[in-house]
């Protein structure tokens, strides 16, 4: 395990310079907005933004205020934040990030959380300055119960997660009751068609059925994601607004915002989150997880994809698909079920102080 | 220089990589072989040349070998003298594959150059023989297949594991372990019966040979700074120090190396012109 502290070299920064310089822009219809994906106006926006006021030195400094190591954990390298708790009887806490957000979904949370919590918050490998190898959740799980366990020596420990860190949570869970006392959610998974349909609620089966309209409206990113992900990587690693333009699309889409994505994440936090991707050029190997994972489903199945047994709070915030309870309590152990107010799917980004308490609420009273 | 370069149809290519006919030589004093996880026969054509090998890296400590030998469970870069006069062929095996064909005990060449008829006897001596009165490179790399197709290349449950095991290396060793059915002791057993390596020294070796094959790609427009996070460096100082462990040169002698020689890209597994 060593100390490491991001040190992105001048010349990538200029060499992105010179990329976002030279973007060769598409055509693009009048008054799209976001109706054909990624609004051309704000994508224009971003990138001017990003050209002459956001500054990455400012925003690496923040990252590195928090300390960060590397450890190889079975011949694979991870990144991870960890952040002792103040004083006595802190619960260590890991928290997993998913896609296309980075470690950096779970920055603003960190002050709020070192009160209750010892904070560990890995890279997935793959995903930025973890090694880029590409591993299905399953295995990710391993890597990090033996984070928690080998590594930084704790017995039990609590886990939350959103998006595919959920997906990895729950398998930590399925494959790690005896370390794990509790996880926290934001989404819990969603029918994938192999279900029993005539045994879900009506309310089940209207929340299978929009995620199927979902899946034909908005889901496409996820099929070329798990099926061909090399054929989109070059185009992504090799230009930024490319990747912005892939990437911003979907924070538009899943955060709480009435129709100004501002109001849920600010230039800054996006294009930092860009930025996580294109210095480690990681969009490649993080993208090619959806794959692996896909791999995995149909060639045995995932442990993520099984009931956790282990007590689980969940915290559905309101721009979340909408699952019912009922659904709730097929994939987990349900010990508490909020829904919230404002928030979408990246809630520890978009409302930090909101999701923070949920974590202290739900994890301290199980103490 | 002429190169000819040969890959062996299954099911020898279970267990020989590639081999590489090299007719002519370069004006440079000194070649360094890379290590891949894999062993390396090495066979003299020019029948009367003799080899000079540098084990330990110094010039002080040299080993002299004729006709055919073999580059041993090779932990680092081999340095040769360079020999103007010389036509070789060079026959890779894959990780495991020089074992489970001949079943020569690691033991036995764990050692830089042995020489090739010391460990295969009487009928390699025949086959280079044939060889050295072969018409071309084609003739060649055809009775070195049939020769190594005399041994047993049928199936093997362990040499399939080992190969699973080398495909698969940059996974956590834990799940590599779990995926064969064995017990981790016993993995770590098979491994170093088979290549004369840990798990963790195949890992760092293959990750050496990402970088090398990175460098080899982009030469002078490599981006450090990704490289190192791609392949699991704690930083570009831990990356330096163990590029320099496997090749005995630097990440940048390394690319000036292939900036300066045209060749190089014909033997990817050679560094031809070293820092002086």
């Amino acid at each position: 395990m060593k100390p490491f502290k991001i040190e992105v070299p001048q010349e990538v920064l200029n060499d992105l310079a010179t990329r976002l310089k030279q973007t060769r822009w598409t055509d693009e219809p009048e008054n799209a907005g976001w109706s054909y994906g990624t609004n051309p106006d704000y994508l224009r926006e971003l990138v001017t933004y990003w050209q002459n006021e956001y500054d990455w030195r400012k925003h690496e400094a923040g990252i590195n205020k928090f300390p960060q190591f590397k450890v190889d954990i079975d011949g694979v390298t991870v990144h991870f934040i960890y952040v002792k708790g103040k004083g006595q009887g802190t619960l260590p806490l890991i928290l997993t990030h998913g896609w296309p957000d980075s470690f950096y979904r779970f920055l603003k949370v960190i002050p709020l959380l070192t009160e209750s919590f010892d904070v560990v918050i890995p890279s997935i490998p793959g995903f930025g300055f973890s090694q880029q190898t590409a591993m299905n959740v399953d295995r990710v799980a391993d890597l990090f119960n033996n984070l928690m366990t080998k590594v930084l020596g704790y017995s039990t420990y609590v886990a939350a997660g959103g998006d595919m860190g959920s997906v990895v949570t729950k398998s930590m869970a399925v494959q790690y009751p005896e370390n794990i006392k509790a996880i926290h959610l934001t989404d819990v998974g969603y029918p994938n068609g192999t279900e029993d349909w005539s045994t879900m609620t009506p309310e089940e089966q209207a929340f299978g059925q929009l995620i199927q309209q979902w899946f034909f409206t908005e889901g496409a990113f996820n099929m070329i994601q798990s099926t061909k992900p090399q054929t989109l990587g070059y185009g992504l690693n090799d230009s930024p607004v490319g990747l912005a333009s892939w990437m911003i699309e979907k924070f538009y889409s899943w955060s709480d915002h009435d129709g100004k994505i501002e109001n849920a994440l600010t230039k800054d936090e996006l294009i930092t989150n860009i930025m996580i991707y294109w210095v480690t050029q990681s969009i490649n190997s993080s993208i090619r997880m959806y794959a692996e994972n896909a791999r995995a489903s149909y060639m045995g199945g995932l442990k993520s994809s099984q009931r956790v047994a282990v007590p689980t709070g969940i915290s559905l915030f309101p721009k979340e698909a909408q699952f019912p309870k009922a659904w709730a309590d097929r994939m987990v152990n349900v010990a508490s079920f909020s829904i919230m107010k404002k928030g979408g799917h990246f809630a520890a980004l978009e409302v930090p102080d909101l999701y923070s308490k949920e974590l202290i609420s739900f994890f301290t009273n199980r103490k | 220089m002429e190169v000819h370069k040969h890959t062996p149809k299954f099911p020898l290519s279970n267990f020989i990589e590639h081999m590489v006919y090299v007719s002519g030589s370069l004006p440079i004093p000194y070649l360094k072989e890379l290590p891949d996880g894999g062993i390396n026969l090495v066979i003299e054509l020019n029948d009367n040349t003799v080899n000079t090998i540098y084990p330990g890296e110094s010039l002080q400590q040299k080993h002299e070998v004729k006709r055919a030998w073999i580059s041993g469970v090779q932990k680092q870069a081999i340095l040769y003298k360079n020999n103007t006069d010389s036509s070789i062929i060079s026959v890779r095996f894959t990780a495991g594959g020089f074992f489970c064909l001949t079943k020569m005990p690691i033991t036995a060449i764990d050692h830089v150059g042995i020489e090739a008829e010391d460990l295969l006897g009487n009928s390699f001596r025949h086959l280079y023989q044939r060889i050295i009165n072969a018409s071309g490179p084609a003739e060649m790399f055809a009775l070195i297949e049939s020769y190594f197709l005399q041994y047993r290349v049928g199936h093997s449950t362990e040499h399939e594991i080992i190969r699973f095991i080398d495909q698969n290396i940059d996974k956590p060793i834990d799940w590599l372990v779990h995926k064969s059915g064995y017990s981790q002791k016993h993995v770590i057993h098979l491994l170093k019966k088979h290549t004369g390596f840990s798990p963790k020294y195949l890992q760092r070796l293959n990750r050496f040979q990402l970088v090398v094959k990175e460098v080899q790609i982009q030469k002078n427009n490599i981006d450090w700074f990704s490289v190192v996070h791609r392949y699991g460096y704690y930083d570009q100082a831990h990356l330096i120090k163990d590029f320099s462990h496997f090749s005995g040169i630097s990440p940048r002698d390394y690319i000036n190396s292939q900036l300066a020689i045209e060749a190089n890209s014909l033997v990817s597994d050679m560094i031809l012109k070293l820092p002086t």
